[in-house]
This record gives structure tokens, sequence and C-alpha cells, in this order.
């Protein structure tokens, strides 16, 4: 057993220590926190992805669509297992929603690929647009920040957001446009992400 | 260094105009979170006497050669005191976690609960003192601050425990053993046996009952992937109902 007095001397001696750790920090304490929305957002989104096309492939299982809802929801697991790594190497959280954006991911789309593959495809393309901007504007701020530090984050980054415009234009090729009420469903699918991350962002 | 400092230390613990100069005329040009930080640990020797009072704040600063009015590094007196030794430990049961982590390789139930019971020891200088302090951080004032140092308490030992769950699990996880600890906490406070042996007991038993709720979590996940098929079916039903049948339309 550790003796009290014992106990109470190591605390003293050791005693460089806990003010100046917690409340200092360095002067990254704002980074970190800018990082630790950054990866938990972007954890959310892929996990949210990765919920959406296995809910459009649930539904169109067995058409000539299925391979190429696969080969997307592949790429997305990929993403999603990157931020999984990601998450505890910089000691970030993933959100408290994760839960509601699984259902909800889901349901998006499978109900989306059950109004047809059209309309599949144009949940695709309103959900791409967003997190392409939305990872421009991550890779924007790292760079304000410091590009050099950041370099492999930014490359993650870019790569992610190339094959998420790469799944926005399959998904206007494989004719989008033509669903049922595109324009509608294109602005309210987006605005729900925008929410989305907002949300994921802050809790 | 003030400068950097100055965003990240809560308003309350910044220093004066007159805290400042005080320091800067100092001998050894010590900063101001060192300063407090000595200042906090002598003061920890008078907790036994004067309990978590500015007293013992303004002896501890007396007796490492500052004025006793120095306690107004701590303007919020006794808590202060508290919420410093609190991260201390908290601090301290890191550097012992990492160290260990070197030495030793255990599971992972078993590093958690001697994790538990490393921290819980650190208490022990000031059992006597500890359910005033507890009563104390439990205030509304105060509560806030707390349950933050508690939260970081508990997310400390599951990073160090090696945890890598993103999911709702991450906030589960860090939710149970917070109950264990504080549990654990209430009951050492209470017990009086040799060496703290029940409370190591008791710990073992709530460590017992998580591997059970751990258990029914599992179990109760996989109902999630059995219910997108009932979705479907439920689907093909109202599709027939309707007479919205694909084959016969």
């Amino acid at each position: 057993m550790l003796g009290r007095k014992r106990i109470l001397d190591s605390i003293v001696k050791n005693g460089k220590s806990i003010l100046a750790i917690r409340y200092m920090g360095t002067s990254s304490a704002a980074e970190k926190r800018m990082l630790d929305r950054m990866l938990r957002v972007d954890h959310a989104g892929e996990f949210g992805a990765t919920r959406i096309y296995a809910g459009q492939y649930a539904a169109l299982k067995g058409t000539s669509e299925a391979a190429l809802i696969k080969h997307m929801w592949d790429q997305e697991k990929v993403h999603l297992e990157t931020f999984q790594k990601l998450i505890p190497e910089y000691r970030s959280r993933p959100t408290v929603l994760m839960p509601i954006w699984n259902v909800a991911g889901f349901l998006l789309g499978a109900g989306t690929a059950m109004m047809g593959k059209e309309a599949a495809m144009a949940c695709t393309v309103a959900v791409e647009t967003v997190i392409g901007e939305h990872y421009d504007d991550q890779i924007r701020k790292l760079m304000e920040t410091d590009p050099k530090k950041y370099e492999g984050l930014m490359k993650t980054l870019s790569k992610f957001r190339d094959e998420e415009m790469e799944h926005h234009d399959t998904g206007l090729e494989h004719d989008a446009e033509k669903a049922p009420m595109y324009k509608v469903l294109n602005t309210s699918i987006k605005a729900g992400c925008k929410i989305a991350i907002w949300l994921s962002e802050r809790i | 260094m003030y400068k950097l400092s100055r965003q990240i230390i809560p308003r309350h613990l910044r220093l004066s105009l007159s805290q400042k100069r005080f320091l800067s005329e100092a001998p050894d040009q010590e900063n101001d979170n060192d300063v407090r930080t000595r200042v906090l640990l002598a003061s920890l020797k008078f907790v036994p006497q004067h309990g978590w009072t500015t007293t013992s704040l303004a002896e501890g600063a007396k007796s490492v050669g500052l004025p006793s009015t120095a306690h107004g590094l701590f303007p919020k007196g006794g808590i202060d005191l508290i919420h410093g030794f609190y991260a201390h430990c908290n601090q301290d049961l890191v550097n012992h976690l990492k160290t260990e982590k070197e030495i030793v390789q255990k599971n992972m139930t078993s590093f958690i609960r001697d994790a538990v019971e490393y921290r819980l020891r650190l208490n022990s200088p000031f059992i006597g003192n500890w359910p005033n302090a507890m009563a104390k951080m439990a205030l509304p004032q105060n509560a806030p601050e707390s349950l933050k140092l508690l939260a970081q308490l508990c997310d400390d030992i599951w990073y160090e425990a090696g945890d890598k769950s993103t999911d709702i699990n991450w906030y589960t996880k860090r939710g149970l053993l917070a109950a264990v600890y504080k549990s654990s906490e209430f009951y050492m406070i209470q017990d009086t046996s040799e060496d703290f042996n029940a409370t190591w007991k008791f710990l073992d038993r709530r460590l017992k009952d998580l591997s059970t709720v751990g258990k029914f979590i599992r179990d109760t996940g996989n109902m999630g992937e059995q219910s997108v098929d009932n979705f479907f079916a439920l689907f093909e039903v109202f599709k027939n109902t309707i007479g919205f049948n694909s084959k016969r339309r």
C-alpha cells in the first residue's frame, strides 16, 4: 500500500503539472478544437454515407444499378475506416447522434431508392455535392492554419473529396436529373445534410 | 508566455495586473502557472488541518515563501484547491498508466480495475476531508468543472486502455466507468476496513456487473440488422395490399 506520506511526497515532488498542463495547454489548443470538430463531422458524414448506400443497395439489390452502388459503398467504407482510426489518434470523439444517423441514413437511401433508381442517383448527387463542398472548406482551413503540419491530413481529405465528386458525376451520368421532383429532392436533401453537418460538429 | 496562455486559462484564474507585476519581480521569473502549482501542492499539506479552505491556501503560500495573500491566485478559494488537486491526480494517473503499460501486459478489465484503484488511492491521504470535497464539487456552481474533470478521468483511462470505439459505445463506456468510479468513491469514504479492502471488493463487484451489461448490449446490437429485413418485408406486404405488386401490374 502506498503510505499516506509517500503519496503526499510524490504529489509534491512531481509537482510540475496540472494547472500548467491542463489550463495552459499549448498554442495549439484552438487548433485541437478545430481538428476535433473536423474529424467528428467527417466521421459522422462518412458513416451516414455508408448507411445511405446500404439503404440504396438493400432496395435495389438485383437490379442493374446494384454493382455500381456496391462499388461506391465500398469506397465510403474505406473512408469511414480511415476516420475510425483518426478519431482515437487525435483524441476526438464520435458525435452523440451516431444512432440517429444510422437510421436516418439508411431510411434516406432506401426511401429514395424505392422511388426508383433515378431518385437514388439524385440523392447521391445532392449528398455528394454538400460533402464535396464541405471537404473543400476543411482543406482550405487546414491550409490557412499550417499546411506543412497537416500535409498528410490534407492529402487524405482531398483524395476523399475527389472520390466523392466521382460519385456525384456518376449520379449525374445515371439520369439523376430525370428523377421525379428532382429540384425538390435535391434542395431538401442538401438542406438536411447541412443541418446534419452543423449538428455533428457541435454534439 | 503570458500571451499564449491567455486564451486557455479560465477567466477566473487569470492574473490581474498587480499579480503579474508581482510575478515579474519574483527572483526566479517563474511563470504564473508554476507559481500556482507550487502554492497548490504546498497547500495540500494543510488540508488535513484546515480543510479545503482559503486558510490552507494562505498557509501553503506562506510555506513556499510567498505572502499569504497569494491565495488570491485561487479566486474561488477552496473549490479551486479541490479541482486543482483532482486535475493533478488525473495527470498522475495518466503518467502512471503510460509507464505501467510498458512494463506489464494486462487484459482490459484488470487494466481498468487497477487504474480505478490507483486513482482512488491518490485520494486516500485526504480521506478524512474527502466527503467535504465531494460535497463542494457537487454544488451547482462547481458541478460543471467537476463533471469535466470526471469525464476527463474516464476518457484518460479508456484511452490508455487502448479503446478504439467510434460509435455510441464511446459514450456508454465512459459513462459506465464514471458511474463505477463515482460509486466506489462514495463507498470508499465510508470504508473503515484495513487498506480499504472492502472498497476494492465493491469495485470488483461493480465491474462484474458491467461485463453483464456489456454482453447484453452486444447481444441486442444484432437486432438492427434483422430489422432491415423486416422493414422490406413490411414494404412488400404494403405494396401487395394496395395492389401495387410489380409482377401483376
